[in-house]
């Protein structure tokens, strides 16, 4: 039973996106602000429809669809002046969740947070993290089968991020589906794929696909950092180089000579390239790159 | 469907609970109205001050006098200086020591002839004139009736007390003409219209500005449901509300419950139609709770002032007038008083009834269509 959905433009935000994405898998959306993502989980969650083209999800539209589906959006929606256990029954009702299923939920997703503790008290007390898991508490109390999450860990300290990791992790070996964006590189890592969008446009990253040509990395220091850049900057043989941390990562084009380059930077550098192997962000700025001039 | 619709009333009757002004607004209001409309703002005036200088100084006069003060209803009192001049007089009752002032001419006491007709000069504080109004016919009717009694009985071969019978007044609906019978119906109206359309208006703006509106739109609620929802509360609480006024206007002030109350509760129904509708609209419309705080002025405001709740409306220009038609509360305010007070039926009150409906269910659907299109 595979979730199927295919989507296309609506104007200006999110432009002919076509994506197919499996049951049980956890795709990430990654791109800069405003490019897109949040306009394309709110037309996968139903709250607005798309200008043109068609969403199915679990071989339906989005309308019906949203019992199955969970949605964090990225301010915190819950309500500050209701309390744990009331905002969460409140959800539950919208739900259609009987009381006794309700309460048993609810008890034992506040025990899957660590928020048990606080279920009385009103949500606007929480700090920044709770407040995060109390909308996946929320989001996952009608067990749905798709999770919608928009930028969950923003401002969220790392003990949080990974305790949400977990639960999440948790939830996906039970056969949930997560289409997560996040601005953090390293969250996308945790997932099966990854599509960037940017400018409204989609581009898969696909490390399979990765170009024929070398990974190259060098060091540098405070001094040296600058003129190494611009020297490999107009190398002919370097297709992509950028900044990682202190250090400078990059791809050769395929038909260069390795050989040839890192005696070049031996020789105008006094310290040699070496190859390595691209990780997240090299695949992602490449591509960014590959982009090219926005239209 | 009922399940939806009962979380989204339970979860605002939460936000109430927990929001004081909100419930100030619900509760206290009511009651400092009541208060302020049963007793404060009463025009019924008893002992009032009155200055008397006495210039005949007879048994007649004596009479006149004892006449105006001693009446069992306690019209006047006797201002206790001894004015000697009209100069005096009108000092005294522009330092509103007095708000009458009475003349009685030397020649007051001599015997009453065609030609010789005695004369009294009253002055009275024109300032306020409502309360001028009262005084004067209270005087009028007294010294009128004096004047057939005692000194016309020597003119008039008539039997003075037939005369005096010849004009039976009888005050209907409120015979005491008491103002707390005058707007209580109209405060309990009042503020069925307030909470009504105000705190619903509130109450889904606030849902908007909390930014929470999205989260409810994710899950499977249509938006008829929300707003059924969100709406259900604030019509029970501003029923309630109705309720408590009238009753307690009836227990408490003694308001008179002359007719139907099946009627009466028809009437708020439509007219709670109207008023929710109207709340409903300023949500579609308001971006904010300020704006919707403004707008929700600009539609309750007028209801006070052109319904004829507190100025009478044939008194206002038409100029003015056909702007409080626009209203649904001009129309209820007939219905309110009319059964309270009147007892009127069906038959009477029909065609307010009839337009409160139609006014009731055009703006309803037209809130509700704008509330759909503003949700997507």
């Amino acid at each position: 039973m595979e979730r199927v959905h295919r989507s296309f433009g609506k104007v200006d935000a999110v432009r002919t996106v076509t994506l197919k994405i499996e049951a049980g898998e956890i795709f990430g959306l990654i791109g800069p602000d405003g490019a897109g993502k949040t306009t394309l989980l709110r037309m996968l969650a139903g709250v607005i429809a798309p200008s043109s083209g068609r969403i199915t999800i679990f071989g339906g539209t989005p309308e019906a669809g949203k019992r199955f589906l969970g949605y964090l959006p990225q301010q915190f929606s819950l309500y500050e002046d209701l309390t744990l256990r009331e905002n969460l029954r409140f959800f539950g009702g919208l739900y259609d969740l009987d009381r006794g299923a309700s309460a048993r939920r609810i008890a034992e997703l506040l025990e899957m947070t660590g928020l048990t503790e606080f279920q009385d008290k009103l949500a606007g007390s929480l700090s920044g993290g709770m407040k995060q898991k109390l909308a996946v508490a929320a989001a996952l109390l009608h067990r749905p089968r798709l999770l919608l999450l928009d930028e969950p860990t923003t401002g969220i300290d790392p003990v949080f991020r990974r305790e949400l990791w977990d639960l999440l992790y948790h939830q996906v070996v039970e056969g949930l589906t997560i289409i997560i964006s996040t601005p953090y590189l390293d969250e996308a890592d945790r997932c099966h794929r990854i599509g960037m969008l940017r400018h409204g446009r989609l581009t898969m990253i696909n490390e399979d696909l990765a170009p024929a040509g070398r990974w190259f990395k060098m060091n540098s220091d405070a001094d040296s950092r600058w003129p190494i850049w611009e020297w490999l900057q107009n190398r002919p043989e370097v297709a992509e180089v950028h900044f990682a941390g202190q250090h400078l990562r990059g791809l050769l084009h395929a038909d260069s000579s390795w050989e040839d380059f890192v005696a070049a930077t031996l020789e105008k550098h006094g310290r040699q390239a070496e190859a390595t192997e691209p990780d997240l962000e090299d695949h992602f700025l490449l591509t960014a790159k590959e982009d090219g001039a926005d239209g | 469907m009922w399940k939806r619709i009962l979380s989204i009333a339970g979860k605002e009757f939460i936000h109430v609970k927990r929001d004081k002004r909100t419930l100030f607004i619900i509760i206290l209001m009511p009651v400092v109205y009541l208060v302020i409309f049963g007793y404060a703002a009463s025009f019924d005036l008893k002992n009032v001050p009155m200055a008397v200088i006495d210039h005949s100084n007879t048994s007649r006069s004596h009479l006149l006098i004892k006449d105006l003060i001693q009446s069992d209803r306690h019209d006047f009192v006797l201002y206790p200086g001894h004015p000697r001049t009209e100069k005096d007089l009108r000092r005294l009752i522009a330092e509103n020591k007095a708000n009458i002032g009475l003349i009685i001419p030397a020649t007051f006491g001599e015997a009453v002839s065609f030609d010789n007709l005695p004369s009294i000069t009253v002055f009275v504080d024109g300032s306020e004139p409502v309360i001028a109004q009262s005084n004067l016919r209270k005087i009028g009717l007294q010294v009128q009736r004096y004047a057939v009694k005692e000194l016309f009985s020597d003119l008039l071969p008539i039997d003075t007390d037939s005369f005096l019978s010849l004009v039976k007044i009888k005050i209907l609906y409120n015979p005491e003409l008491r103002s707390a019978n005058f707007m209580i119906p109209g405060l309990a109206g009042m503020i069925l219209l307030f909470v009504a359309s105000f705190l619903t208006a509130m109450g889904i703006v606030k849902e908007r500005e909390r930014g929470t509106l999205e989260q409810i739109m994710v899950s499977p609620i249509k938006p008829f449901e929300l707003m059924i929802g969100k709406v259900l509360p604030y019509i029970l609480l501003s029923f309630f509300d109705f309720l408590v006024i009238l009753g307690l206007g009836t227990w408490i002030y003694k308001v008179p419950f002359a007719g139907n109350l099946a009627l009466l509760l028809l009437g708020a129904v439509l007219f709670l139609l109207c008023v929710l509708g109207t709340g409903l609209l300023v949500s579609t419309i308001a971006q904010n709770q300020q704006q919707a705080m403004q707008l929700s002025i600009v539609t309750v405001f007028p209801s006070f002032y052109l319904s004829g709740f507190i100025f009478p409306l044939s008194a206002i220009p038409w100029s003015i007038r056909w702007a409080g038609y626009l209203f649904p509360f001009t129309y209820f305010l007939p219905i309110l008083r009319g059964i309270i007070l009147k007892g009127l039926g069906f038959k009477q009150l029909w065609m307010q009834l009839g337009i409160m409906g139609f006014y009731g269910v055009a703006i309803m659907v037209l809130a509700s269509l704008r509330f759909k299109k503003h949700l997507e």
